[in-house]
Order: C-alpha cells, then sequence, then structure tokens
C-alpha cells in the first residue's frame, strides 16, 4: 500500500492511501508530496464513547427505577396490610385492610373462626359490610346464642386511624346490632371495642320474624330485658336518660333460681343489681361512686 | 498548584489546535528524547532515527487521551512513548528479516537497499514527480480552507471501515457523473447530500457523519488534482484513454 505524503506537522503527518482513506502517521522526516509505504499510523483516541449506547443504558436504567418505586407504591397502598381489625364474639376473625382502609382478606383465628369465614367473599365489599355480614353468619351458624359480647380489637399504626376506624365500627356496627337484637352498649377504650348486646334465645313459635322486641322475654315466664330495665331505674331513681351505659345486661341461674344481673352507671355512680327474672323483684342492689382508674 | 494547571491547560490546548501541539512537543523535546534514548540504549541522532519521529507520534496520542483520571501526564506519556517504540522494533524485525541488508545470495545487482525500496524509478523523476505532488497538494490545502476544512479535520472524519469507504465513493461516482453537482458544489461551498444520497443510493446517515471526509474528495474530482486522483484509482471519465 502507498501513500501519499499531504501535510507534515511536528506532531504527525497526514497521508493518503490508495483507498483514499486519510490517515495520520508519524512523521519521519517527510516531505509533501513524497511517497511512502511503511508509516507508522497513529491509533485514534476514542474519547467521544458512543453517546447513544449510553443514553440507552441511562434510560433503561431510570425506567427501571421508576417501575419499581411505581410497582412498590401500589403494592404498598392497595396490597400491603396495614391496619387490621380482629372481631370476636365466640368465632375470632382477623379482617385486614390495605393502606385505604379496603378489605383485603379475612381470616380466621380460631377453628370457629376458620368455619365462620369458610366460603366467604369478601370481594368489593368493605369493613363495616363485613362485619355485619360476618356476625349474621355467626348468628346463623349458631355462635351466638349466649348473651355476651362481640369485641372489637383495631390494629393501626396511627393514632388517627384508630380513632377513625373505631368511630366507624362503634357506630355502625352497634347500629347493625341493635337493629339485630334490640339494644347494644358500646364501650370504647383505645383501640378496643366491646358491643354488648342481648341476645334473645332464637324461639321459632313467638318471635317468626327474627327476635327484635325488646318487650318479648327471652322465655314465657321470665320479665324482658325492658321490664327488668325500669325497674331498677324506678328504684334507682333515675331516668333512662341518666344512664350512661349498661355495662352488663346477663341472665344466670343461681339456687335454681334465674336472675338478672345488671351493671351500669350514671354521671355519678355506679350500680349492681340482681332481680329475680321470674318475679322482678330486687334481690341485691348496690351503688359507688365511679373509680378513677 | 499552578505548574500543574498550566500543565492541563496546555494540554487542553494541544488537543483541539494542531500548532499548539507542535509548540508543545517543542517545548517538551527534551524529555520526548530522553525517552527515547532509554528505549535505544544510546543518544539519539535527530536527522537519522525514526523512533524519534514515532516518539513524538506518541506524545502526541498521550495528550489526545489524557485525562486527569489518567494520573500524572508524564508518567503517562513515558509509558506511551516506550509502548509505541516497542511496537516499531517489533514490526522493524519483521522486516528485517524478509529483507536483508546484505543480498547473500550475491547478487550482482549493485544497487543499495535504499534503491530497492523505492518504486524502481530514478531519482531525478522521482524528485520531480514529488514536486509536482507537492504543489498540486499545496492547492488542494488552500482550496480546502475555503470549505473552513484542514487536512487534519478531514482525517480525523475519515470513515474507518472498508464498507463505509465504499459507500461514500459510490457516492462520489455518481457526482463524478454529473458534472453539474460538481459545479455547484464548487460555487456555493457546500455539499450537496440530498442529491448525493439519492442518486448514489447511499444513506443520508453516512454522508452526514463523514461530510468533511466528502467534501474533500469532491473536491479532488474538480480540475488540478490529477495525481491525487491518479493516486486514490479515481479517473474521471475525461480522462479515460
Amino acid at each position: 500500500m502507498k501513500y501519499i505524503v499531504m501535510e507534515c506537522h511536528r506532531s504527525y503527518a497526514v497521508l493518503l492511501d490508495e483507498n483514499g482513506k486519510f490517515v495520520k502517521a508519524a512523521n519521519m522526516n517527510y516531505v509533501v508530496g513524497q511517497t511512502v509505504t511503511d508509516p507508522v499510523i497513529m491509533k485514534r483516541q476514542r474519547s467521544r464513547t458512543s453517546t447513544r449506547a449510553a443514553w440507552i443504558q441511562a434510560f433503561g436504567a431510570i425506567a427501571a427505577c421508576l417501575i419499581l418505586v411505581l410497582g412498590f407504591g401500589y403494592y404498598q397502598n392497595n396490597l400491603f396490610c396495614y391496619s387490621s381489625i380482629t372481631m370476636s364474639i365466640n368465632p375470632e376473625v382477623r379482617i385486614e385492610l390495605n393502606r385505604k382502609g379496603e378489605v383485603i382478606d379475612v381470616v380466621g383465628t380460631n377453628d370457629d373462626g376458620v368455619k365462620l369465614v369458610e366460603n366467604y367473599d369478601f370481594h368489593g365489599k368493605d369493613k363495616i359490610t363485613v362485619a355485619d355480614e360476618l356476625i349474621s353468619r355467626a348468628r346463623e351458624m349458631g355462635y351466638l346464642t349466649d348473651a355476651g359480647d362481640i369485641s372489637f380489637d383495631i390494629n393501626a399504626p396511627d393514632q388517627k386511624l384508630l380513632e377513625q376506624y373505631s368511630s366507624e365500627i362503634s357506630r355502625q356496627v352497634t347500629e347493625y346490632l341493635s337493629n339485630l337484637f334490640g339494644g347494644a352498649d358500646t364501650n370504647i377504650s383505645n383501640g378496643h371495642i366491646t358491643i354488648t348486646v342481648e341476645i334473645k334465645k332464637p324461639d321459632g313459635n313467638t318471635d317468626p320474624g327474627g327476635s327484635t322486641n325488646p318487650n318479648d322475654s327471652p322465655s314465657p315466664n321470665l320479665l324482658s330485658i325492658e321490664e327488668v330495665k325500669s325497674i331498677v331505674l324506678d328504684h334507682a331513681k333515675l331516668n333512662a336518660a341518666d344512664v350512661v351505659s349498661f355495662s352488663e345486661i346477663s341472665l344466670e341461674t343461681e339456687n335454681g333460681v334465674q336472675i338478672y344481673e345488671l351493671e351500669f352507671t350514671s354521671a355519678t355512680l355506679e350500680y349492681e343489681y340482681k332481680i329475680n327474672a321470674l318475679t322482678g323483684a330486687i334481690i341485691e342492689f348496690d351503688s359507688e361512686e365511679i373509680d378513677d382508674d | 498548584m499552578r505548574k500543574d494547571d498550566m500543565l492541563v491547560a496546555l494540554i487542553n490546548e494541544a488537543k483541539e489546535d494542531v500548532n499548539a501541539a507542535d509548540e508543545m512537543i517543542r517545548t517538551y523535546m527534551p524529555f520526548i528524547k530522553n525517552e527515547t534514548a532509554k528505549f535505544l540504549r544510546r543518544p539519539v541522532i535527530e536527522e537519522n532515527d525514526c523512533e524519534l519521529s514515532i516518539a513524538m507520534m506518541a506524545f502526541y496520542e498521550a495528550v489526545q487521551g489524557y485525562s486527569q483520571m489518567r494520573g500524572a501526564f508524564f508518567s503517562y506519556a513515558s509509558v506511551h512513548i516506550k509502548s509505541r517504540l516497542i511496537d516499531y522494533a517489533r514490526k522493524e524485525r519483521k522486516h528485517k528479516n524478509l529483507t536483508p541488508l546484505e543480498t547473500a545470495d550475491g547478487d550482482e545487482d549493485e544497487m543499495s537497499v535504499t534503491d530497492k525500496l523505492t518504486d524502481g524509478s530514478d531519482h531525478a523523476e522521482e524528485f520531480s514527480e514529488r514536486n509536482a505532488a507537492r504543489s498540486e497538494i499545496e492547492k488542494f490545502t488552500k482550496e480546502l480552507e475555503e470549505f473552513g476544512l484542514s487536512l487534519s479535520d478531514v482525517s480525523d472524519h475519515c470513515p474507518q471501515q472498508q464498507r463505509t469507504l465504499e459507500a461514500c465513493r459510490k457516492a462520489l461516482d455518481y457526482a463524478k457523473e454529473n458534472q453539474e453537482i460538481l459545479d455547484e458544489f464548487l460555487r456555493t461551498k457546500r455539499l450537496p447530500i440530498a442529491q448525493l444520497s439519492l442518486g448514489g443510493g447511499v444513506e443520508r446517515k453516512t454522508l452526514e457523519r463523514h461530510r468533511k471526509y466528502m467534501v474533500a474528495l469532491l473536491l479532488a474530482c474538480t480540475n488540478g488534482f490529477e495525481i491525487i486522483r491518479g493516486h486514490i484509482k479515481l479517473v474521471l471519465s475525461s480522462e479515460k484513454i
């Protein structure tokens, strides 16, 4: 291959080869116009990196990061269990919520709870609906037969959310239970809600539409809860409005005798009463100033 | 340190401007000579030793490739010069084996090796040829300047791959056949890329990337550059015998 010397500098010379390629080479005492055959050709310094490839790489990296962040964000908000509500009647269940408060799962946490939620579809339902439906289910399955409490334990990462769920549940579920059972009393304390209901024993004969009438007695001879309530209020010389809450209303048997036990508070005092369920006679009563715990 | 700053400034200037690069080589000639002498293990004779020229080029390469990440400039340059000299020595050794300085077969040819290495014609002719070439090239360089280009620019933007070289040549062939294109090119001092791309069947992108080279090629097709054309085997239709 022959080269013509086109230009000479100290640093290098420019040569032209027979293919029309211009190259830089060591200037070995060349003269312009000279023909040479064995030049020492300069190697191109690749300072300009392939900018397009660099851009594609950078873009790909950014896109990957974005996807990760967005995907994670979506997971955090929608699929991640952010808070939960544990409901126990007897069966115990945990309702799991995402950040937005939507129900993402319903899990039975004891054997009865597992049975309760079997084949239950919670999709598209909000937490209150789920709670209400599960309570109905429990009743149908025969779990809600004893008078007692339905309690809710709320597990949320911040106080505000806790209180929000608390008031939601206590208000709405209590309403639901009152309609169902004729009365419900609520006790709330820092995310722990206890709703006490007066469970009527299911009686096919006297209440075909379900036991919602508070004037019905649990059995033909016993007094109804309403009647007993008015007895104790009379006795305590209180109006219904004076009573802050009934913390207990239960039916028990002592020495073969069926007795209602009631506990309630007014603004200033705590009361306890035992009433003969058949006659309405006051067996025992007590009152004391409310303790400041 | 101020001295470092000055050096870096010098280097950056030399990267851009070939005259600054030449200046720098002149300034640091002692260093370059020293490195060469270290390699040859003898003092350097400026006129004879090709090695010195190579070392100078290597120094220039080091200037081009240097960035502050690479540490101190002179250590970098020293290493580079040495590796270039080693490459050259290896190449020369191979050559020496092929063409012995003394003809062992007792050739009656009295010509010296240097004579053998030329293209066979006698000195006088070669001398005048060289002169003619030189004046043509000087003219070429001057006309290239009117396009705002230097030969260094052209070589920097010259295609490296055979494929691209051929593509450019295709575009050039088209221009050769169409004198109007060349005339307009000379007149407007602009490269008619669209026409060349369409007529030559070459991608615009390719021609744009090697725009400076294409200018040089097209220029070579115009009158007064027969020797250059002859060298790159670019025979115009008008010259065909």
